[in-house]
């Protein structure tokens, strides 16, 4: 527990972080204001209109059954995050070892997070093409012919399909915090450990995971900020919703509302429930990982 | 020590924001555009910048732009000619790019847009062109649909460039030649239609397929332009009943009925080629026919193809006098600092010289008929060309295209027809289409059924 | 004759070690790079395909298996792409390099407050802030296009890099911040005590300290603005007005020339890989240095 220390009111120490504040209030919370009062007219066209419509538009949006599909399917998305975890762990633990060359497999793994989404999403569409996809040719050479299924072009494995390209995409940055998180312990401490005689299980259990509750943070927080980017930039162009809409997500619909069809209102009302079911998940886990900090 | 980092950081802060603030290179204060048509087109010393945003980024529909873009500044060499490409095409990264624009009051010179409900979207932010139709005489020039979705209520609002045709079933002749059968080369009805594709599906050896969709890629609306087709093949009044909105599910069902034995043919995993991709297996002798609007020309003929040996193509069942719209064009805003060059740019591509060296390279047909039919480099153009002018030809304007129904309906309809793909229920989609049909506001009432 | 003796000396000598590791390499090593070699494979054959698909002739795309390489490679597709993405990459490399500037310093300044400086409510204050990290930008164009074309920032590389780093701050304060609390507060508040402001501590004990922080963001920071497209095409104009490079590829991208579009990835992916490869060095000496400094 630490005392709190006043700020002496240094001028320039205050003016700065004032400023940045307040931009930040403005850009951030500013343009949410923006969007619920935008949700709560009856603004549906080109033309601005601010007729004040009370709850009309989220209650249509609470009925429309394509928002409740692409709720799921944005939830669903949420898995990418304990995924890519599990994956760069597993890598980073491999890559804790003695390893030589482990720089080039480090970077080997973080090619993919500097890929554009738009064209992840062609190369997986090609990867996972039915007929001659790599992924497909790959699982009948070794006689998995029943795994080699339609992948984005089929309803219960589209989803998949997208989350297997946002693993491949983040995982090796998960993979970057974990390892760095792992070798900032001392070896000191893993030294004792081994000393008193436990297994290596034990040391990454008791010694290791416990100090890289940071490094978790930070992956959650990044994967998380790119799966919301992606959840747009990857799906449409690569899948554009479908089949039917069964990849749909809150971010594809609001754009269509709010541009393609220029229901704004109806759009804003989408965009605040998608921001509220973010902030949701979210904030619980960033509060409880700050505790005692 | 308080005082001199006050001092500094003020300093910085004021630099800072200056710098921010710094406004764009100096361009002079637009000159205001009162002052009749006559004058502004006239003006060919003009000067001033040209913003003009559209989606013709790659392969011909570049090719095409940048004909009309050289016209212009031959035309107007004093001008600054800005481009803005937007990727995405028409339901693609133009709204949200344009929409903001005309929104906060900056909206550039000009930008593309299809007639009928898509312009309608932002007419209220548009400059009516009568002036400039009448200047130009672009009434006599054009015909009567062409004239009808030109307009929203009493004002022209957008100029022409070119003209496609949607009602096609492109073939490939090697396939067609291997199975002993021949292109049809008159009308087609629908059953003649299906004897054609069983045949083929019997002749054609394993891994060859009669007929590709191509909506696969985020492409979507390629199914839809086949239901639209199929509409209009079957019958031209349940057409118009779709497009006034008063379609019932009744009528849909043949409709749909017909889309689902189209899909028969259709290999189970279209989902994975847009409509360019579908192309390049009617290209690499993998699909027989693929039914599609006329701009595949442009990809066939960059891939060293030509119309009328690799390829043909046959008007769709039932669409046999018929010609499906679509038409690309331009609109001018009002809130532009540049108006003057905006009405320039769009008379620029109405004159003979950029119509007669645009319309071959994008490989659409003019909308004016005062072009000659030889500048076309093939049959097909040329009897499109002809048709296009012919008064008894029966027109329809495109749903898919941003024509016929507004924009909300549209981008309601097409997640439908995708679900319909998928699940073949006509009683289901039958509903549902006739209800999101419904669900919109219709402020043209057309009549094209004979 | 005696050149080849000792040429042949030395390849004994080296199979005799190499056969030496390889005994002494047990089952688990052996089993450990298998590992790491299959998820390798796996993550750079969607790569290879891009790769593939880039040196092939368009006109053979639609026929071929994209992970058989070309057998008449071909640079037209990089040539062509280069053309379209010349003037977006300088743009992008601007922008992003300006930004990333700036968000390491905002972000470290920021972080330091949040973490050493403490004041009433800086928790509340700081979730405020990282609440403000997962905001959709799908969602904001209005407003933000609106704001931004009345301060004129509109299609201009300083309007891209104002949004990019107040977008960036909540982020880049968070990820500084969780570096800062492993600097002991002792540090700070012997500095205190010994009459030091929060500028100078700033200047003097923290921004030193922060080379893996900075490393990370520098890396996180580049990635996203280099790789963003909405406000690009939002907030950008032609390619002499800020026009990007995901715009550019995204108008190479409407699917009709995969070759080129894959060329243009290339290219486009290029600088990060740089970068990445760069800063690489830095992040495994700076984390090996941090263990050391406990």
């Amino acid at each position: 527990m630490r005392k709190p220390t006043l700020i002496f009111l240094r001028n320039p120490t205050l003016l700065i972080f004032l400023i940045l504040f307040i931009l930040m209030l403005y850009f951030v919370y500013g343009m949410i204001a923006w969007n619920i009062r935008a949700s709560f007219t009856d603004w549906n066209t080109a033309v601005p209109s601010s007729n004040f419509v009370g709850f009309a538009n989220y209650s249509e949006v609470f009925q429309d059954s394509l928002f409740w599909q692409s709720l799921k399917n944005t939830l669903l998305l949420f898995l990418v995050i304990p995924c890519s975890l599990g994956l760069g762990l597993f890598l980073a633990i491999l890559l804790n070892q003695k390893v030589r060359g482990a720089r080039i497999f480090m970077i080997i793994y973080l090619m993919p997070f500097a890929f554009s989404l738009v064209v992840t999403g062609k190369v997986w569409a090609w990867m996972f093409a039915p007929d001659n996809g790599a992924v497909n040719t790959i699982l009948r050479s070794i006689g998995l012919d029943r795994l080699a299924g339609g992948w984005y072009t089929d309803t219960s494995t589209v989803m998949l399909s997208i989350i297997i390209a946002m693993v491949w995409q983040f995982s090796g940055y998960c993979m970057l915090m974990l390892l760095a998180g792992m070798k900032s312990i001392p070896q000191k401490e893993i030294d004792a450990a081994k000393s008193k005689g436990a297994s290596t299980f034990r040391i990454y259990r008791g010694v290791v995971l416990p100090r890289l509750k940071i490094p978790i943070l930070t992956s959650v927080v990044v994967v998380m900020i790119f799966v919301l980017k992606a959840a747009f930039d990857l799906i449409r162009p690569w899948t554009g919703g479908g089949p039917g809409t069964s990849s749909y997500t809150l971010p594809i619909m609001v754009v269509n509302e709010a541009y393609a069809k220029t229901h704004v209102a109806y759009g804003a009302a989408v965009a605040n429930i998608l921001v509220a079911v973010v902030l949701c998940i979210i904030i619980p886990y960033v509060y409880w990982s700050y505790r005692g900090r | 020590m308080k005082v001199p980092h006050v001092l500094i950081v003020v300093v910085v802060l004021v630099v800072a924001i200056a710098a921010l603030l710094s406004f764009r290179s100096s361009s002079p204060p637009p000159p205001p555009t009162s002052g009749d048509i006559e004058n502004i087109i006239n003006d060919y010393q003009a000067g001033g910048s040209l913003e003009v945003d559209h989606w013709w980024t790659i392969d011909v529909e570049e090719l095409g732009f940048n004909v009309a873009k050289n016209g212009m500044k031959n035309q107007y060499p004093n001008g600054k000619f800005t481009p803005v490409p937007v990727p995405g095409g028409a339901g693609g990264g133009m709204p949200p790019k344009i929409l903001p624009q005309l929104m906060a009051g900056q909206a550039p010179e000009s930008f593309q847009s299809h007639p009928g409900y898509e312009a309608a979207t932002y007419e209220y932010y548009l400059r009516s062109l009568n002036d400039l139709w009448a200047y130009d005489n672009l009434e006599q020039r054009t015909t009567e649909l062409i004239k009808r979705i030109c307009k929203i209520g009493d004002n022209f609002f957008i100029v022409p460039i070119g003209v496609h045709r949607a009602n096609m079933i492109w073939y490939n002749k090697e396939l067609f030649d291997s199975s002993g059968i021949t292109p049809p080369s008159g009308p087609i009805t629908f059953d003649q239609f299906w004897a054609l594709c069983d045949e083929l599906e019997n002749k054609l050896p394993s891994g060859k397929y009669v007929l590709d969709l191509g909506d696969g890629m985020g492409t979507t609306w390629a199914a839809t332009h086949v239901f639209e087709t199929i509409m209009a093949g079957l019958n031209l009044q349940t057409y118009e009943d779709f497009i006034n909105g008063t379609v019932t599910a009744e009528q849909l069902v043949p409709v749909l009925e017909n889309f689902k034995k189209f899909l028969n043919y259709v290999p189970s995993d279209h989902l994975a080629r847009n409509w360019a991709e579908a192309c390049g297996w009617l290209y690499t002798d993998r699909v027989a026919m693929y039914l599609h609007g006329d701009w595949v020309k442009g990809y066939f003929k960059n891939r060293g193809w030509q119309y009328g040996v690799q390829y043909g193509g046959f008007l769709a069942p039932g669409t046999s006098g018929s010609f499906g719209l679509v038409v690309d064009g331009f609109v001018v805003p009002e809130k532009a600092d540049y108006i003057g060059n905006g009405l320039r740019w769009v008379h620029s591509y109405t004159t003979d010289d950029v119509q007669r060296e645009f319309n071959p390279v994008k490989g659409s047909v003019s909308p004016y008929n005062d072009i000659p039919l030889n500048i076309y480099e093939d049959n097909y153009s040329r009897e499109s060309a002809q048709s296009l002018q012919n008064p008894s030809t029966k027109f329809y304007p495109t749903i898919t295209h941003g024509i016929a129904v507004p924009n909300d309906v549209l981008f309601d309809l097409h997640p439908k027809i995708s679900q319909f793909v998928l699940d073949l229920d006509v009683e289901e989609a039958a509903q549902d289409i006739a209800e999101i049909v419904g669900r919109g506001t219709y402020t043209i009432s057309w009549d094209i059924a004979p | 004759m005696k050149m080849l003796d000792r040429f042949v000396a030395k390849v004994t000598a080296f199979v005799k070690t190499f056969q030496k590791k390889i005994a002494w390499m047990r089952p688990k090593q052996i089993a450990l790079y298998l590992i790491l070699i299959l998820f390798a494979v796996g993550f750079l054959l969607p790569i290879w395909v891009a790769f593939t698909t880039s040196l092939r002739p368009e006109v053979e795309v639609p026929k071929s298996n994209p992970l058989i390489p070309p057998t008449s490679p071909t640079s037209a597709a990089y040539s062509e792409a280069l053309g379209k993405l010349g003037r977006p990459m300088i743009n992008s490399l601007m922008f992003t390099t300006a930004v990333v500037a700036c968000s390491v310093f905002i972000g470290s300044f920021m972080g330091y407050i949040f973490s050493k400086v403490r004041f009433k409510y800086s928790n509340l204050v700081f979730l405020i802030l990282v609440a403000g990290i997962f905001l959709p930008y799908t969602t904001i164009v209005y407003p933000l296009f609106s704001t931004i074309s009345d301060l004129n920032l509109h299609s201009t590389i300083q309007g891209m890099i104002f949004t990019h780093v107040v977008y960036g701050i909540p982020i880049c304060t968070l990820l500084f911040r969780n570096f800062y609390t492993k600097i002991p507060q002792s540090i700070v508040d012997k500095a205190k005590r010994g009459g030091a402001g929060d500028w100078e501590i700033y200047r003097k004990i923290i921004l030193p300290a922060s080379g893996t922080a900075i490393v990370t963001v520098v890396m996180y920071q580049f990635t996203s603005v280099w790789n963003d497209f909405l406000f690009g095409l939002v907030l950008g104009g032609a390619e002499t007005q800020a026009m990007p490079a995901t715009v550019a590829l995204g108008n190479l991208a409407i699917g009709t020339e995969w070759s080129i579009l894959m060329a243009g990835a290339m290219i486009v992916f290029l600088p990060v890989l740089l970068l990445y490869i760069f800063l690489g060095k830095y992040f495994v000496r700076g984390v090996a240095g941090g263990a050391s400094e406990a």
